[in-house]
């Protein structure tokens, strides 16, 4: 389905791949040149050759070379993929951590400041888009403080881990800026929705350790906090194409958008279909961890 | 009670607020002095002054003007994308609502589909498609922002389905259009008016995101988005004042939409 899509939207575009080759130099070449280059490329067959052609050749594995500059597409997928995955990785787990604490705490104390400071502060994250806060970081973190690099990544063999921990600090706040007010504000609310709900007062009337009711409300309220983090994977990684382009960070999203304007369509289509491979993965991940947690839902799966 | 009497007043600020930014930006043309596409090489790159209020940016734009008038265009893109998403999202989720059954089953799990697939993503590469980069903008950002307009419209019409006084709509024979015009939108119309605020607040910070990118609004049309579009440059540089003042101004804007909003949500909804 993914696949369709990429390859259709992209063969749609206009633009010439030898473009891509030849750059600047392109009004040089002649329009037996191009018929040349078109021909090594497969570009003179129908599109649904192109099509199942290509989904072969994905299905085993190859992906194609970059227009650009002639790499294996697998090769380069290979160099930013993990970047990616790392940023993903701990920003998705600093986001749902912070906004757990955050959110049960301000739950279980109503009315308290950091309770009432959530909605609004919730509100406010939520309306700044990521590429100010972006902006911000580095004029406050990079130029000012001087502290901390405004792009790339440290290389590992040279800075070691620390240098990469580094790097990877700003655009991990950025992400979990613009995810965590929300996050928090959905657990907030989902424990006072519990807390005020029939069987707390009947258990609260019965005298229910304090302990204990906050054990089964909090389980209560995690349940559809963990399907809402799933729908919001997409988002997360809509917003890795903005973080890493403004850090110039060398992941998936920084290379799609790279590719763009030089219409370096094997690229492209690979950078597509493995984000959404990924976001696919990571969305049936927590499907199966609700799974898990959740036995209403288990119930209506075995039955 | 004083506490939400406060609340209350400092919501309807916020809504103030972003008529008075929409106002200044739409009679702009009356009081600015520059043109915001006039370069003036002499001008490059002043801090603000006294005859460029916000200073001028790289090639000499004045940047007040120019925020004021890519506050237009911002403000209209997002306005326009989220009718056009407002209403395919009525249609889609009202249909699927009312009809039910397995058209609705099958509705709802393409809706599911099309949330799964990063929205900026998508948008960036359809974007090459279009000649026409205003128009393709338009049309891809109001593709993407319909879905959930199109959930909750499903579920406010199968619950309206239900009630007796739809219930005895059908029954009186009333005509199907008079049925969900008159009385299944119009009973809808709380859950319509918030949605619309938040879709068009995350109008505003997409537009922002994809010019900044270079694929949204071309640069020969200032908007917010791509007069923030070489920020870091001019950041490092010390030219604060070419991004701060659109950077204010989408997030005030984008801040007043929202808490418009919630206090529009607070109204109706408890």
């Amino acid at each position: 389905m993914m696949s369709i899509f990429a390859f259709a939207l992209i063969n749609a575009a206009p633009g010439d791949p030898a473009a891509a080759i030849y750059g600047g130099q392109m009004d040089k070449l002649t329009q037996e040149e191009r018929d040349r280059i078109n021909t090594n490329l497969g570009l003179d067959q129908p599109v649904f050759t192109r099509y199942f052609h290509w989904m072969e050749e994905v299905v085993s594995g190859r992906l194609g070379n970059s227009y650009a500059n002639g790499k294996s597409v697998n090769t380069i997928l290979a160099e930013r993929l993990p970047n990616t995955l790392l940023l993903f990785a701990v920003s998705f787990l600093v986001t749902v951590i912070l906004s757990m604490a955050l959110g049960l705490w301000a739950g279980l104390h109503p009315n308290s400041v950091l309770d009432r400071g959530i909605t609004v502060t919730g509100i406010v994250l939520n309306g700044i888009p990521g590429v100010l806060v972006a902006i911000s970081l580095i004029f406050v973190f990079s130029v000012q403080l001087g502290l901390l690099p405004s792009s790339g990544t440290g290389s590992i063999f040279s800075g070691g881990i620390g240098d990469h921990l580094r790097h990877l600090l700003l655009p991990v706040v950025t992400i979990v800026f613009s995810h965590v007010g929300s996050f928090s504000r959905f657990i907030q609310e989902g424990i006072k929705e519990e807390w005020n709900s029939y069987y707390v007062t009947v258990a609260r009337a019965n005298h229910v350790s304090r302990g204990d009711l906050y054990k089964g409300v909090m389980k209560n309220a995690l349940v559809p906090f963990i399907n809402y983090v799933g729908t919001h994977v997409p988002a997360f990684f809509s917003g890795f194409v903005v973080v890493e382009t403004v850090f110039a960070y060398p992941g998936l999203g920084n290379m799609i958008v790279n590719a763009i304007p030089i219409k370096d369509y094997p690229v492209l289509m690979g950078g597509i279909l493995i984000t959404g491979l990924v976001v696919i993965l990571s969305m049936l991940a927590v499907d199966l961890i609700d799974l898990a947690l959740n036995p209403k839902l288990r119930k209506s799966v075995t039955e | 009670m004083k506490r939400t009497e406060k609340g209350r007043w400092n919501n309807k600020l916020w809504v103030i607020l972003l008529i008075a930014i929409m106002t200044l930006c739409l009679l702009s043309p009356l009081f600015v002095q520059y043109s915001p596409t006039e370069v003036d090489l002499a001008q490059v790159l002043q801090g603000p002054n006294l005859h460029h209020w916000f200073g001028t940016d790289s090639i000499g734009r004045d940047v007040f003007s120019r925020v004021l008038y890519g506050g237009v265009v911002s403000l209209a893109v997002a306005t326009v994308t989220t009718a056009a998403g407002l209403m395919i999202g009525l249609v889609y989720g009202g249909v699927s609502g009312y009809v039910g059954g397995k058209i609705d089953n099958v509705m709802m799990r393409f809706v599911d589909v099309v949330c799964s697939i990063p929205t900026t993503i998508i948008v960036l590469a359809f974007q090459m498609l279009f000649p026409n980069k205003v128009l393709g903008l338009i049309v891809m950002m109001s593709l993407t922002n319909w879905m959930t307009m199109a959930r909750v419209m499903r579920g406010r019409f199968m619950e309206l389905k239900e009630t007796s006084f739809i219930i005895l709509a059908h029954g009186l024979n009333l005509p199907r259009r008079v049925i969900i015009f008159r009385h299944m939108v119009r009973n809808s119309l709380s859950s319509i008016i918030i949605i619309a605020t938040f879709t068009f607040a995350s109008g505003i910070v997409t537009e922002t995101a994809l010019s900044y990118l270079g694929v949204g609004i071309p640069v020969n049309i200032p908007s917010w988005g791509n007069m923030i579009s070489n920020a870091q440059n001019y950041i490092l540089t010390g030219r604060w004042w070419v991004v701060l003042f659109p950077g204010i101004l989408i997030i005030v804007s984008s801040l007043c939409v929202n808490f418009s909003g919630e206090y529009i949500k607070n109204k109706y909804v408890s």
